[in-house]
């Protein structure tokens, strides 16, 4: 076998798995997509503020 | 003062491709609900409740990981996956959540705003580095030397890589998905050793 995941990152790759979708939408009454929908929408308001940021420390650099 | 991301870390997560993200984003989100239904935790009551987190566990835990990536050094190394470091922030964090509410009843410092908790959350992966590293560096052969002479943990060993969750492992196996976590269990212990 080569190029294989290391070791802890397979074993948290495991658990994250055995979450079945079925699972995620139980716990918290919302389905997986719907979540990344909503997450994806504040990681890109985070980027953008983390984008002027970067661009505020090194814009002199 | 804090340590800041430099130049190279800065521009190394902001090119992260959007899909690159959302599967981060995804798996962090898993981990999270695995992590907090197998400690036994419910979201009515106790540390991860929508009282204490102030919403939704899975939401606000997934911004705050995601945030802190933007926080100082936390060791994202160029071999390690945007996943595995959301994961492992999330494990310091969520790890800090449950032992101040055992000892306070008082759960959820935001990672992010509150600054000495922050650096708590850095100091931690700091600290589990170089033990993680050795582990991390330990792939499958190291690992399959150290267990030789324990024929269960070979076998998991073998299924932890050919199949991709616990219920498929404990299948091959032909035992329980609780004696999988114990080999789990048992392999981190000994590779910890080793």
């Amino acid at each position: 076998m080569e190029n294989l995941e290391n070791l802890l990152d397979r074993i948290d790759a495991i658990r994250a798995n055995s979450v079945t979708d079925q699972e995620f939408d139980k716990t918290w009454g919302t389905s997986l997509d719907k979540h990344l929908e909503k997450m994806m929408e504040i990681v890109s308001k985070i980027d953008a503020k983390m984008k002027n940021r970067y661009n505020e420390l090194f814009q002199d650099a | 003062m804090f340590k800041q991301l430099n130049k190279e870390e800065w521009q190394r997560l902001l090119a992260v491709t959007p899909k690159e993200k959302k599967e981060a984003m995804k798996k962090l989100a898993r981990w999270i609900t695995w992590d907090i239904s197998t400690r036994g935790y419910d979201l009515e009551h106790g540390p991860f409740s929508r009282a204490a987190m102030g919403g939704s566990a899975v939401e606000v835990l997934s911004q705050e990981c995601y945030e802190a990536l933007f926080c100082g050094e936390w060791h994202w190394k160029k071999d390690r996956s945007l996943s595995s470091m959301l994961i492992e922030i999330a494990k310091s964090k969520m790890g800090h959540i449950r032992r101040d509410y055992d000892n306070h009843k008082c759960p959820d410092m935001s990672l992010t705003s509150e600054q000495s908790f922050r650096k708590q959350v850095e100091m931690d992966i700091a600290g589990n580095w170089e033990r993680e590293s050795n582990l991390r560096d330990m792939g499958y052969d190291i690992a399959r030397t150290i267990v030789k002479n324990h024929p269960q943990l070979l076998a998991y060993l073998d299924a932890l890589y050919r199949y991709n969750d616990y219920s498929a492992i404990a299948k091959s196996m032909g035992v329980s998905v609780k004696k999988v976590m114990e080999l789990e269990k048992q392999l981190l212990d000994m590779l910890d050793k080793g």
